[in-house]
């Protein structure tokens, strides 16, 4: 107990240096005190920032062959929030003009009492969910805490390569390091930093807390967001309010929330609370006419592209799509527009921050799939099944069905103000006023970047998850549908809002007023329950932590007995949490060889050998036998229940390990 | 002017601690080997020699662990070792006079039976 208490304290201390203290000093340099920034906006900014920099100063030390090690981090860190507060007595001086203070963030008790509440349902039910997943277990988990671990253990950032199996001249043979594509080292960095700051091991708690971190800062984020974008309108805050209720509560385990956080889809969590600041910094630097602001909304795009290139490409396409939005939506005037963009873009702090941009990328460090030429990859239409896109019905699924409907509802509601007029002389049987009323909520919205943004997030995410020949991607389906949760979660709080406040207001349409709140309580009495339902889905009270100690110990016995010239293959098909079995060999990212899903040898992509199925499926057979020999595969980690009869009559094969779960066969020369 | 920014952080703080706290428990819990848990394992001492002693590592409520050395399925060899939960126990076996086809070690304790082989 007394050990976990001290882990504790040491989880605290490094990653509040990690993720708060460096952003903390940093937005408060650069965001003079309680002029355009609300405390909530500080805190969020500050742990945003902080993961930024510190990607930046790990990258930095490594550029300049410093050791990566718990002296350097915390002289960095210290030193770079102390220059930070340097500059912060620098502007003090030079004041610059600062607009007022947004009222946005001035909270009634009755609001107060609601978002705190709403926080708190969501952080409980993330913490169920997660108190059944949080024994390392996750297959992705497991690979990226392979790196991690390399980077604390070498005090370097690691090149991603992996060693394969491969046919050589009729003969398999291990490859030499091959490069990976689909990894990054802004997924690794803040793991690592606070896996050495604070020694805790990372098969461990830690991971995972810090995943819930990211992720429950992400939802603030989009909280701070919705803010910005409707500080105009008298509705704004409930606007906000609601979309917590979408994103939280409602959907708190269903992907990308907690389901993501247990099963250690790193790159997309950490983007969700970097895809939210981006489009904060972009929307408030051209509302505002902030060239600052773009400058920081750079700065986060830059990161993003560190983190992860799918959520980096996704966000790209989205910006641009926001941007035609923008200049569409005011055709009449977009030269004016194009010009103000042009202003912000080419001036000072745009600039110097674009040519920092530019050294870092090529002297510093450039992201490994470019390097690697990973584009490539990621371009030219689907070439694996689940790339081809899902089925309108799939979509629905993986964004919850009524955040889809309301969701719809609200995205038609910002459309309205677009084509209001051409509907409004269509509809004669309706009363005007009223209908305006509905659309444009209290009168004084108006087509602005925010309607440009979440209008242009929400149609390319569908696109891209329906439809990526359009686009020519090659990305997975699924993975990218799970983005359109958080604009159709602020989508659906707009139609919630919307409608209350008509009803509210008696104009709805020409209903009677309770017939009307009837539908509307039966709708979200539907829309609270379907949600939930959508969460007990993935609630599954489980014992699998006992499947995965028995993994970790049969790990260590092999990592323990084996030399670093033997050969080990295991099974990601029966054995819990194989992925993690590397982080007890630290030999290579691919090492022990794995037996894959089935599928993955039938679709002809992802699997060009078949010795790491035949081994374990058919090792009786002449094909197996020379894929152990010319390999040199000394032992395999198999499962007791369902592949360990198959081995039990071979006269080369001694069982050397048994727990309930697992067996280990040594294949004897 | 009172917003209320400070109290929404502060018990969003308050609450990621609490939740950080409870799951730092339970995984240092369900991590252990032990705790909690009914399994034990059996292993060759030296997984690569001809080597046959072995050891049992014991996480369950199971304390004396009888085995029996086999030699072309006849029992040549028995005996019990005692290893307490959370211990592990080195059973040293000496393969003189052992030279056959398959040496199998069988163990049974708490109800459950688990095997090891050489085949020579």
């Amino acid at each position: 107990m007394q050990n976990l208490l001290f882990e504790q304290l040491s989880l605290y201390a490094a990653a509040i240096l990690v993720l708060f203290v460096p952003g903390y000093f940093f937005v408060s340099a650069f965001f003079p005190k309680n002029k355009n920034l609300s405390g909530l906006e500080k805190f969020t900014l500050s742990v945003g920032s902080s993961f930024v920099l510190v990607g930046f100063v790990m990258m930095a030390l490594d550029r300049v062959g410093v050791r990566i090690d718990r002296l350097s981090l915390i002289l960095s860190l210290v030193f770079l929030s102390a220059a930070f507060f340097g500059v912060r007595f620098l502007f003090k001086k030079h004041k610059g003009v600062a607009p007022a203070r947004s009222d946005a963030f001035v909270f009634s008790k009755k609001q107060l009492v609601l978002i705190i509440g709403l926080l708190f349902v969501s952080m409980l039910f993330k913490t169920s969910y997660l108190k059944d997943n949080i024994v390392p277990s996750s297959t992705d988990l497991g690979h990226h805490m392979y790196w991690v671990k390399q980077i604390a253990q070498t005090g370097e950032l690691p090149d991603y390569a992996k060693k394969d199996i491969v046919e050589r001249d009729g003969k398999y043979i291990v490859s030499g390091p091959q490069n990976i594509s689909d990894l990054i080292i802004g997924e690794h960095m803040v793991f690592a930093a606070i896996s050495i700051i604070s020694g805790l091991g990372v098969i461990s708690y830690f991971p995972v807390l810090i995943l819930l971190l990211m992720n429950s800062v992400g939802v603030l984020a989009i909280f701070i967001l919705v803010l910005r974008f409707f500080e105009d309108d008298s509705h704004g805050k409930d606007i906000a309010i609601a979309s917590l209720l979408f994103i939280g509560p409602l959907f708190a385990i269903a992907p990308p929330q907690a389901k993501f956080v247990g099963g250690g889809v790193v790159g997309n969590m950490l983007s969700n609370l970097l895809i939210p600041l981006n489009f904060y910094f972009y929307f408030r630097a051209l509302k505002e006419k902030s060239a600052g602001l773009l400058a920081f909304g750079i700065m986060f795009s830059m990161a993003l592209f560190y983190t992860h290139h799918l959520s980096a490409l996704l966000f790209a396409i989205i910006l641009i799509f926001s941007a035609a939005s923008a200049l569409l939506l005011h055709f009449g005037k977009s030269h004016l527009i194009l010009w103000d963009w042009a202003k912000l873009v080419f001036s000072k702090p745009v600039l110097i921050f674009l040519a920092f941009a530019a050294f870092f990328f090529f002297a510093v460090h450039t992201p490994s799939y470019i390097t690697n030429k990973a584009v490539e990859t990621v371009v030219g239409g689907p070439s694996k099944i689940d790339h081809v896109g899902l089925t309108l019905d799939k979509f629905i699924s993986a964004v919850g069905e009524p955040r889809f409907v309301l969701g719809s509802v609200g995205f038609l509601l910002l459309l309205a103000p677009f084509a209001g007029k051409f509907f409004a002389s269509i509809s004669g049987a309706l009363r005007k006023k009223s209908f305006s009323a509905l659309f444009a909520g209290t009168g004084k919205s108006e087509v602005g970047y925010q309607n440009a943004i979440l209008l242009s997030w929400t149609v390319i995410i569908f696109l891209i998850s329906l439809y990526p020949t359009i686009f020519l991607l090659d990305i997975p389906s699924s993975r990218v549908s799970n983005y359109g949760s958080y604009p159709l979660s602020i989508l659906a709080a707009i139609a919630l809002v919307r409608i209350v406040v008509s009803l509210k207001n008696g104009n709805f349409f020409t209903l009677n007023k309770q017939l009307a709140a009837g539908g509307f309580i039966l709708f979200f009495s539907y829309a609270t329950i379907a949600g939930f339902r959508d969460n007990s889905q993935f609630v599954t009270s489980s014992d699998n932590y006992a499947k995965t100690v028995q993994t970790f110990h049969a790990s260590e016995y092999l990592a323990r007995n084996t030399a670093p010239s033997d050969n080990v293959l295991s099974d990601h098909v029966y054995v819990a949490a194989d992925s993690w079995s590397k982080l007890y060999f630290m030999r290579d990212y691919n090492f022990p060889f794995y037996r894959a899903n089935f599928s993955r040898y039938q679709n002809g992509v992802d699997k060009e050998e078949f010795c790491t199925l035949n081994m374990i499926s058919s090792p009786e057979t002449e094909g197996s036998d020379r894929c152990f020999d010319e390999l040199g595969m000394d032992y395999v980690m198999v499962s007791k229940k369902n592949d360990s009869s198959q081995f039990s009559d071979l006269d080369d094969f001694w069982q050397i390990y048994s727990n309930e779960e697992l067996i280990i066969y040594h294949k004897a020369k | 002017m009172k917003t209320g920014n400070f109290l929404i952080t502060a018990f969003f703080v308050i609450f990621l601690a609490l939740s950080f706290s409870y799951l730092s428990y339970v995984e240092t819990k369900n991590s252990d080997y032990s705790h909690g848990k009914n399994w034990w394992s059996l292993y060759f001492d030296d997984p690569k020699s001809e080597g046959l002693s072995f050891y049992v590592e014991n996480f369950s409520d199971a304390e004396e662990f009888f085995w029996e050395i086999k030699f072309e399925e006849n029992t040549v060899r028995k005996g019990s070792t005692v290893v307490s939960r959370g211990e592990k126990g080195l059973v040293p076996i000496s393969s003189s006079g052992l030279e056959g086809r398959q040496i199998s070690i069988e163990v049974s304790g708490g109800g459950d039976s688990k095997k090891i082989y050489k085949n020579f």
